[in-house]
């Protein structure tokens, strides 16, 4: 892993088109703009993780299924 | 799954009954580890671009509507036999449901009108001794262009929904 050391409105560059800000540090946070091809997809890694796991448990469902729910008339 | 209020428009789904339209001519069969061998058009599967996370070997999928439901479809992987997803449409269960599809996902899947776009919940089923409870992935929304049939799964940054959802019944 590389580690570097940035400070406000510095910057570091991936791979030529991504480009990472730092904007603000306040305290515990760190507050990061993101300039990047719009393919690279990006997501809080904790978010991403959950939406993941989610996937696949949602992948487990079915065929067998007992009555569908049918939703509360409006 | 199409109540009246829906806007759709375009034919997205196929049936996973017999009776199949006349007029189509199956390209594609996929041999379903849930229904079988699956008949279908190559040209009604909708574009998943990176897939869904957790799946990134499944950029197509087909959706099979779940007969006499009206609520319900299976997004069935085109590329791996064993996935498929039930899906609902989030707004009949959770009426209050909002979600901001960003900018750079509109771009992806071409969404310019938005009478184009459909969107779809992954649901969890669980199973509790001899009850089953179905969940609804709020957080992580799909969005479906139905005119240009692409699709991609939204990771939502908003604290007010989770992945599991509870669809109540009436």
């Amino acid at each position: 892993m590389l580690v570097l050391s940035r400070k406000p409105n510095q910057s570091i560059v991936i791979s030529s088109d991504i480009v990472v800000t730092v904007i603000e540090v306040k305290g515990d946070q760190v507050r990061l703009g993101i300039k990047a091809p719009r393919e690279v997809t990006i997501h809080r890694e904790e978010v991403a993780a959950e939406i993941r796991a989610a996937n696949r448990e949602a992948a487990q469902t079915g065929p067998g299924l007992p009555d569908l729910p049918v939703p509360p008339s409006n | 799954m199409n109540p009246p209020t829906s806007t759709t428009t375009e034919p997205v789904r196929q049936s996973t009954g017999p009776q199949q339209e006349a007029a189509r001519v199956a390209d594609v069969t996929i041999e379903s580890s849930r229904f079988g061998a699956l008949e279908l058009e190559r040209s009604q599967g909708i574009d998943f671009g990176p897939g869904l996370l957790g799946f990134p070997e499944s950029g197509t999928y087909y959706l099979l509507d779940v007969p006499e439901t009206g609520y319900y479809a299976w997004l069935q992987s085109g590329e791996e036999p064993e996935v498929a997803f039930l899906v609902t449409s989030p707004w009949d269960f959770f009426p209050d449901y909002e979600l901001d599809v960003p900018d750079d996902v509109q771009d992806e899947i071409s969404l310019s009108d938005p009478s184009d776009a459909e969107v779809l919940v992954l649901l969890t089923a669980h199973h509790d001794g001899g009850a089953t409870a179905l969940t609804a992935n709020l957080l992580g929304p799909i969005v479906v262009n139905t005119r240009t049939r692409q699709a991609r799964q939204i990771v939502l940054d908003d604290t007010r929904y989770t992945t599991r959802e509870l669809l109540r019944a009436s």
